[in-house]
């Protein structure tokens, strides 16, 4: 097979010293590490709900994981997902710079802040694209996307909570890695809650949380606990 | 500030569950970190994008190819996630915005060694995104031309001549930052 010609000797000479891979500090790497974990635990939990196309045993361990996290927010009986101290998925503020982010108005704002986190579109390989179905590589939101997530907002924004629930999940199931994503399962989180659904609201918001650690969506979620004391 | 951080340490590592797409990040995760910075992400915001790279990553996993090596894999995955968070802001990138941040204290070869390092980055700041992770891939990594143009999803051709215009682009950006460097 043809190969590209040899480096010129300039470039040889700038290249060569950084080839090796530099070590990363053990507290970034744990760290960064208790962060990927974080984000196992909660991607897995969250395909519990819409993946019929999945092998059964994928089934039971989340259906297993959904057990032990009920156990858990009825032997806490508080708000697990939603007190102070936060999931080990919660970077050092030296690590997060967006962490540092505004405090959002009280309503929830119809779009996602232009740098929200962890929305990135599975899209890593050529295959990937095939079998991404309807999400937007591109991260831009269709029409079709954020029509659905504006009747969700307005329904909960109207009090209507069950509706928005069966748009939310309607968004779900056509949209599962949509370019929304943060802004629908915010709206979710708000939704249970005002059913008074307090422990699912509580899951969703503690799952929510560990997938989208720097999002703007949290301060609200406080702002919710504190309303409610 | 310090229980503060103590509150937010993370979890011993016999508590991180065993999981494939876990386990191949753990192995590889100074890796990651280092293709991040070598595509331009800022030191700041290295960790949100690793982060980025494992999500998208445990999502591709079913179609990841395990005969094949997975670091040109994981490059084209952190690739992809670097050029999305470019997209993104794309009017406020700058080329020259990589810091140099040597500290200013240590023995002289470190510093020059960071200093070298640190010019290398510049000068690959200013050859664009796309042409940049194939000679990143190719002349930094070795990483043979077939596995790059996989790994970035580009036909053979294209990774040639990406490269040959990222080479020229280089050259001329270090020569440019020798001259001014050099200059009074």
């Amino acid at each position: 097979m043809k190969t590209p010609p040899p480096l010129s000797p300039e470039l040889e000479a700038a290249l060569a010293p950084h080839r090796t891979v530099l070590r990363l500090s053990p507290a970034v790497e744990a760290r960064a590490m208790a962060r990927a974990a974080a984000a196992t635990e909660s991607l897995e939990s969250y395909a519990v709900v819409r993946a019929p196309h999945r092998p059964q045993w994928v089934f039971a361990m989340a259906a297993g994981l959904v057990l032990a996290l009920g156990a858990a927010a009825y032997a806490a009986r508080g708000w697990v997902g939603l007190s102070s101290s936060p999931p080990p998925a919660h970077v050092a503020p030296s690590a997060a710079p967006r962490a540092a982010t505004p405090r959002p108005p009280a309503a929830v704002p119809a779009m996602p802040e232009p740098d929200a986190p962890a929305t990135i579109a599975p899209a890593a390989t050529p295959h990937a694209k095939r079998s991404a179905g309807r999400t937007t590589a591109t991260g831009i939101p269709t029409n079709e996307e954020l029509h659905l997530l504006r009747a969700a907002r307005q329904d909960v924004t109207r009090g209507d909570f069950a509706r928005a629930l069966a748009v939310i999940g309607e968004h779900a199931r056509r949209f599962r890695n949509g370019s929304l994503v943060e802004e629908r399962e915010a709206l979710r989180v708000k939704a249970l809650a005002g059913l008074g659904r307090r422990d699912d609201a509580q899951r969703a918001a503690a799952q929510f949380r560990a997938r989208f650690p720097h999002s703007v969506f949290l301060s609200t979620f406080d702002r919710m606990k504190e309303t409610e004391r | 500030m310090g229980s503060h951080l103590l509150l937010r340490a993370p979890p011993p590592a016999h508590m991180i569950r065993k999981d494939p797409v876990l386990e191949a990040y753990q192995q590889e995760i100074t890796y990651v970190f280092h293709a991040l910075r070598w595509l331009g992400a800022r030191p700041d915001e290295v960790e949100d994008l690793a982060q980025e790279v494992f999500i998208a990553l445990r999502r591709s996993w079913p179609h990841y190819d395990s005969s094949r090596p997975l670091r040109p894999y994981l490059f084209g995955v952190a690739f992809r996630v670097v050029s999305m968070q470019r997209r993104k802001r794309k009017r406020e990138l700058a080329f020259a915005s990589l810091e140099i941040r040597d500290g200013g204290a240590g023995p002289d070869e470190v510093l020059q060694a960071k200093q070298a390092r640190a010019t290398v980055m510049r000068a690959l700041e200013r050859v664009p995104l796309r042409r940049r992770a194939v000679l990143v891939m190719h002349d930094l990594e070795e990483v043979p031309t077939a596995d790059v143009a996989a790994a970035l999803s580009i036909p053979l051709f294209t990774a040639y001549s990406r490269l040959r215009k990222a080479r020229k682009e280089l050259e001329a950006a270090l020569r440019r930052i020798a001259q001014e460097v050099h200059r009074p």
